[in-house]
């Protein structure tokens, strides 16, 4: 039997919006068990350990979107207070959206997405170099 | 007031900027565009194909249902090294919030670029010296691994000091 929460959050449309959600689930990405606790938000969007979301909102919390794709972490963007924000790219839609971070994310992941651009041959040492020393002329 | 109907300064230097530059072009003067952001101007007159060159800021040109413009200032928050080598400018809309992203080009301004890839590195959200301990607080255990996805991030943070691929 359905409690009167249930029907609520069955009926209401953007219910997440005001109030939190509180489900514990299995990412189906990588499949870790992620508990409702720890990520020291109310709204957790995302896996704390492959930082992965799904494709559930059009505005945060409505859960309007039929698209359901996943959400792939693309970036980090430093907000004006110095938090960071998970960039999520859509890997069906192309929808970008920026998440706060949680408590619990695992940090080696987040460093990894940070340091990414690092990591590739689009800008190399050579160019840097040629940068340089066209600054010191 | 309808907000759609609302404009950012940007836009309004904008439409300036392409008055004056049809103009010009008329008289047989190129050399008029300049970056509403940062002044920049065209040497050639040819408009930026989707972002300033020197501040990587570009005009938010996405449509609302009535067909008006949005014309708010795209900023680079981030930058996306996508799969192939290629960069991607990630911009978000000061005006409208909205995020898009914008494909970097060869004569963009490589100083911008770096700082930009650069800030979340400068600013982490917990000490780096700990990033191994807080990692084990998390409990992330390789056996959870189920997905290639998880891997190549995976890859990333124990390769980062060599050239992968
Ligand atoms: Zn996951
Ligand atoms: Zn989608
Ligand atoms: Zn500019
Ligand atoms: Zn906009």
């Amino acid at each position: 039997m359905m409690n009167r929460e249930h029907k609520r959050r069955k009926y209401k449309k953007r219910y997440f919006q005001t109030n939190p959600c509180t489900d514990s689930f299995t990412c189906k990405i990588c499949g870790w068990p992620v508990a409702f606790a720890g990520a020291g938000t109310n709204h957790r969007n995302h896996c704390p350990n492959c930082l992965y979301s799904i494709h559930l909102d059009n505005t945060p919390g409505d859960r309007e979107s039929k698209c359901h794709g996943r959400m792939e972490p693309i970036g980090v963007w430093v907000r004006k207070n110095g938090e960071w924000a998970i960039i999520h790219r859509c890997t069906l839609c192309g929808k970008l959206s920026p998440n706060r971070t949680a408590a619990d994310d695992n940090p080696a992941r987040l460093m990894a997405l940070a340091l990414r651009p690092f990591g590739s041959n689009v800008i190399t040492q050579a160019d840097v170099k040629v940068l340089v020393n066209s600054m010191e002329e | 007031m309808n907000k759609y109907r609302r404009r950012t300064e940007y836009e309004y230097q904008k439409r300036e900027n392409y008055q004056s530059l049809s103009e010009n072009a008329e008289n047989g003067n190129k050399r008029s565009y300049h970056c509403p952001n940062c002044g920049w101007a065209s040497e050639t007159g040819d408009l930026p194909q989707d972002h300033c060159p020197n501040c990587l800021v570009g005009i938010h040109e996405a449509e609302d249902e009535e067909g008006i413009p949005c014309g708010g200032m795209l900023e680079p928050v981030g930058i996306w090294a996508a799969p192939k080598d290629s960069w991607e400018i990630i911009q978000r809309c000061t005006f409208c919030k909205q995020m898009r992203l914008s494909p970097m080009a060869d004569r963009d301004n490589l100083v911008k670029v770096l700082s930009i890839a650069s800030k979340p590195l400068s600013s982490p959200p917990f000490p780096l010296e700990r990033i191994k301990e807080l990692a084990k607080l998390t409990g992330v255990r390789s056996e959870m691994r189920k997905s290639g996805d998880v891997d190549h991030i995976e890859h990333i943070v124990s390769d980062r000091h060599g050239k992968t691929e």
